[in-house]
């Protein structure tokens, strides 16, 4: 009885000790960082992080043509709160400074999208539509102005801009290195960034070509937090694309119908309208 | 004795027994051949017997069988089932032959009954026509399959004999409406006609496959295309809330085009395409290819619109003469004093301010003018 007595002091007196040192190594690990939020508008992002993000923008920064294929699924989250998974695959081109050409083929219907540095124009493919309107001539503008006034972006719009790591980081608060991970055989740099809305993380190719291989968005202010994940093949940063590419063929669209874009203002209108006429 | 009583009450059970047991082959032949004889007159073909589907696994208790045979309550039936007794009486029933009556009766009983039953179903289903077409205009292109759409097996404008246990009545306008698994009914010569949902139906409980609409600060639930609102007794169909956006068409909503612009429509409403935040949304409108007649009100409101522009144009209009009056003025009295000042061309000073006050007379005429004409305007 009392060497079993003595041997529970010994094990509560060791987890004691051990919880101890756990929270004083929690203690100077903490003063030595600081966490989001807290350093005010400094990110918070870890050197090799950093490095690793930048190198990355860099070299698709240096490619004035590339494309790749994207193989996407995503949640939607039902008025239950039961959340669904969605699956679509993206074929995105680019040719720096002014066009894009962008096309995706999903459970919830597929779309095309052309920009030629003059005019942009969305396909619905399922219901047989499109619509088309003048926009800025670079890329960087259209796709600023896309979602300042239609409000959207073609898929994986942040690696089409001019400086991927630049729009990349620019909200991030606080981002770590996860370690070196396999995206479909692929060695990769897994790092994770924390936003104000969402978390996002990125596995960057470990080796000479320097690509995003995978992105997930957790979108966690969002009931549920549904998640976009993106797995990025067939990368070619050598491409040649013909601008025939980039400018949708009027003969394409003889049996579809032509409509508007709706813009966010007309949304702000139709809602204060319809108040009124409450 | 007692042995001879043994011997008399087992004689007499036995036979008792047999009896019964005779008498029973005979009732049982007896009522196999009352059974056969109505069966023969109650036959019934069942076109379809499905099931009710809502699309749920919680709402997929089973409903009974649709049916699309006409009701056999009126006088054209009964005398169709006495003329089948008559003849089933004087003939054999094949064994293995069907049940049906076109296999039992000769031609003429055939053609006949068939007619009667033609001209009956014919009868209710111009009936069950004019109703729908009453109150829901184009209803089958318009509300084309609006039940298949929600996953409900119920073909709009079929008729069933009976209604599913599970039922509701409702009122609407005087006309008793059925509800039940997300299907209207309403009632025709003892059978359902399986109709679209009412404006106005308050019922407890709708299909779970809804969209939730926000227009404003009101809450729609789009059930495929229907509207309803919450209310404190349950869910009321309503008018389709024109300017509400909505990101998927009801299953079966048909396409148009008015003026060269897209539309889609579905039951009463109107939907124009149009993307939003890239993917295709659907405004609910009124219908694009009527030009609405403007109500007394708006037109008393244009009108008061109208005079407010006049009025302010009238004013402005006098404000500017007035302007020029004071410039007229203002240079005859320049030229005064310069005469005074005896340093102007004195001819050339005095022809201009005769020019001058002739256009200043011209123009207080004008605004004499003017300001009587906004006067009778003010009247």
């Amino acid at each position: 009885m009392l060497r079993k007595h003595s041997y529970l002091k010994f094990v509560n007196t060791g987890i004691l000790s051990l919880l101890l040192l756990w929270s004083i190594s929690n203690g100077i690990s903490s003063a030595d960082e600081v966490q989001p939020g807290e350093a005010g508008e400094r990110p918070v992002i870890d050197a090799r992080t950093d490095i690793l993000l930048k190198a990355m923008g860099n070299y698709l920064k240096s490619s004035p043509q590339f494309s790749f294929h994207a193989d996407i699924t995503f949640d939607e989250v039902m008025p239950t709160r039961q959340k669904i998974q969605y699956a679509a695959s993206s074929n995105v081109a680019v040719h720096r400074p002014d066009m894009v050409y962008a096309e995706r083929n999903a459970d919830l219907g597929s779309k095309r999208f052309w920009y030629d540095g003059k005019i942009m124009t969305l396909m619905d493919m399922e219901l047989g539509v499109y619509a088309t309107e003048a926009v800025p001539d670079d890329i960087d503008s259209c796709m600023d102005h896309l979602m300042e006034k239609y409000g959207f972006s073609p898929p994986l719009v942040d690696l089409v801009y001019q400086d991927p790591y630049q729009i990349l980081i620019e909200n991030a608060q606080f981002g770590f290195y996860a370690g070196l991970h396999n995206v479909v055989g692929v060695r990769c740099h897994h790092l994770a960034f924390v936003q104000k809305d969402i978390d996002w993380q990125i596995w960057i190719e470990d080796g000479k070509q320097l690509v995003p291989r995978k992105i997930v968005i957790t979108y966690k202010n969002i009931p549920e937090s549904p998640q976009f994940t993106a797995v990025l093949s067939e990368w070619d940063l050598d491409a040649h694309l013909p601008d025939t590419l980039f400018n949708i063929d009027l003969a394409d669209t003889k049996n579809l119908q032509k409509i508007k874009f709706m813009t966010i203002t007309d949304a702000i209108l139709d809602k204060s309208i319809s108040e009124e006429q409450e | 004795m007692t042995l001879i009583n043994k011997s008399i009450s087992k004689t007499f059970i036995f036979r008792l027994s047999t009896i019964i047991l005779v008498g029973n082959i005979i009732l049982s032949i007896n009522n196999s051949f009352v059974y056969g004889k109505s069966f023969g007159g109650h036959a019934r073909v069942h076109v379809f017997a499905s099931d009710f589907i809502d699309g749920s696994i919680h709402h997929s208790d089973r409903s009974k069988l649709l049916d699309e045979t006409p009701g056999e309550e009126n006088s054209g039936a009964i005398a169709d089932k006495k003329k089948h007794k008559q003849y089933e009486a004087g003939k054999e029933v094949k064994a293995g032959s069907t049940h049906q009556e076109s296999s039992l009766l000769p031609q003429e009983h055939m053609v006949n009954h068939q007619s009667i039953r033609q001209e009956k179903f014919q009868k209710h289903n111009k009936e069950r026509q004019v109703f729908l077409h009453e109150n829901w205009r184009d209803w089958e292109k318009n509300w084309r399959d609006y039940y298949i759409g929600l996953a409900v097996s119920a073909n709009l404008g079929s008729t069933v004999d009976a209604l599913p246990g599970q039922h509701t009545i409702l009122k609407i306008n005087d006309q008793d409406y059925y509800y039940s698994h997300g299907v209207f009914y309403v009632s025709s010569s003892g059978t359902y006609t399986v109709v679209p949902p009412p404006y106005g139906a308050v019922v407890d409980t709708i299909l779970t496959n809804y969209n939730v609409v926000q227009k404003g600060d009101k809450e729609y639930l789009n059930s495929g295309g229907v509207f309803y609102q919450k209310t404190d007794d349950g869910f009321q169909v309503v008018a389709p809330p024109t300017g509400a956006i909505i990101n998927k068409l009801p299953t079966y909503a048909r396409s148009t085009l008015i003026d060269g612009e897209l539309y889609y429509i579905f039951g009463d409403a109107y939907y124009q395409p149009a993307f939003q935040r890239g993917a295709p949304a659907f405004k609910i409108v009124k219908n694009p290819s009527v030009v609405i007649a403007p109500s007394a009100g708006s037109r008393l409101k244009e009108l008061e619109k109208q005079t407010i522009v006049s009025r302010r144009n009238g004013l402005d209009e006098i404000a500017r003469k007035e302007d020029e009056l004071a410039v007229l003025d203002q240079k005859i009295n320049d030229i005064k004093n310069r005469l005074r000042a005896n340093n102007a061309n004195t001819d050339d000073s005095l022809d201009t301010m005769l020019a001058i006050a002739n256009e200043k007379e011209n123009l207080v005429n004008l605004l004499e003018q003017l300001r009587s004409k906004r006067e009778a305007e003010e009247r």
